[in-house]
C-alpha cells in the first residue's frame, strides 16, 4: 500500500512557521547597585534571586506569583521618562526589596524598540 | 421611617436575637440600668470608625509638622508616623492629601482595604527614600549610562 500524502490526523503546519516566542525583557541594574545585585543570591538565596529575575524578565507588569509587589508613591513612583512604567517595589520576603521600572518599547542606543527592565534600587537591609 | 428602638439591658437576655439582628443591620442602642447609653455594632464597622478617627488625628499631626520649617522639624513632630520624616515637603503634602481621600473612602465605603494599601505603599516609599543612595537613584533624572546589564543570578557565561 502506497502511503498517501494526505494524513488526516496530522496537524497542519502553522502558516508562516513557528510563532515567534514572546521576547523577554532585557534586565539592567543601576551601576550604584551592581555590587548588591552580585550579592543577591548570597543574601536572599539563589532560588529567590532567580524568581525575581524570571519575574521581571517575563512579566514585570504583573503581580508576582510568589512574592509581594506594590507601587512606590510620590515622586519616587513617577515614570523616569515617557514610555516607562511607574516604580514597582518587589519584596523578597524578609530579605530584600528591589525597585524597578519597565519599558515595553525602549529605544536606547540600539535604536529599535525593545522591552527593558531598569532596576533602580536594591535594599538588602533587614526590616 | 421606623422609630428608633432603644433596648434595655435586660433585652440582651430576653430579646437576644432581636438585639443582635439590629446590631448586624447597623447599630443596636441599649440603655443600661443606670441610664448610660450603649451601642452594639458589627466589629468591622467599629474597626473602620476607630481607624478613621485615628487617621484624622494622625493627619492633623502630620499637617502641623508640614507647616513647620524643615530645619525646625524633629521626628516626634510626626507623632507615631515618624517614617514620614523621610519624605520631602512635596511628597509629604501629596501623602497627606491622598491619605485624607482614602480615609473618606474608608468611612463611606465602610472598608479599610484601600486605606491600608495606601498607607503600606507610602510607608515602603519612605523606607526606600531613607537611604541616601536609593533616594538619589529614585529621585534622580534618568540617564541610560547609569545602567548596566544584569545577568540572571546563578547563570554563568
Amino acid at each position: 500500500m502506497t502511503a498517501s500524502a494526505y494524513q488526516p490526523y496530522e496537524p497542519a503546519r502553522r502558516p508562516g512557521g513557528r510563532p515567534a516566542a514572546k521576547p523577554g525583557y532585557r534586565v539592567l541594574v543601576h551601576r550604584k547597585f551592581a555590587d548588591l545585585w552580585t550579592a543577591l543570591p548570597e543574601r536572599v538565596g539563589l532560588t529567590a534571586a532567580q524568581q525575581f529575575y524570571d519575574h521581571v524578565a517575563n512579566t514585570p507588569g504583573h503581580p508576582a506569583a510568589i512574592n509581594r509587589t506594590g507601587i512606590l508613591r510620590g515622586k519616587a513612583g513617577e515614570p523616569m521618562a515617557s514610555g516607562f512604567s511607574r516604580t514597582i517595589h518587589y519584596e523578597i520576603t524578609g530579605a530584600g526589596r528591589i525597585d524597578y521600572q519597565f519599558n515595553d518599547a525602549y529605544r536606547g542606543i540600539r535604536g529599535d524598540p525593545h522591552p527593558v527592565v531598569f532596576i533602580r534600587a536594591i535594599n538588602l537591609s533587614s526590616h | 421611617m421606623a422609630a428608633e428602638v432603644i433596648y434595655t439591658a435586660s433585652d440582651l437576655d430576653r430579646k437576644r436575637r432581636e438585639v443582635t439582628d439590629a446590631a448586624r443591620r447597623g447599630v443596636a442602642r441599649i440603655r443600661d440600668t443606670d441610664g448610660m447609653g450603649l451601642v452594639l455594632l458589627p466589629a468591622r464597622h467599629y474597626e473602620v470608625l476607630d481607624a478613621v478617627s485615628r487617621w484624622h488625628d494622625r493627619l492633623d499631626v502630620a499637617e502641623r509638622a508640614l507647616a513647620k520649617s524643615t530645619v525646625d522639624r524633629v521626628p516626634r513632630d510626626f507623632g507615631d508616623l515618624t517614617w514620614l520624616r523621610h519624605l520631602d515637603d512635596e511628597d509629604l503634602a501629596t501623602c497627606i492629601t491622598e491619605l485624607r481621600d482614602a480615609v473618606s473612602v474608608a468611612y463611606h465605603d465602610d472598608d479599610l482595604t484601600e486605606l491600608d494599601q495606601l498607607v503600606r505603599d507610602w510607608r515602603v516609599t519612605a523606607d526606600e527614600l531613607a537611604d541616601p543612595a536609593r533616594r538619589e537613584s529614585l529621585l534622580g533624572s534618568f540617564n541610560a549610562n547609569d545602567f548596566a546589564e544584569a545577568e540572571r543570578p546563578g547563570d554563568t557565561g
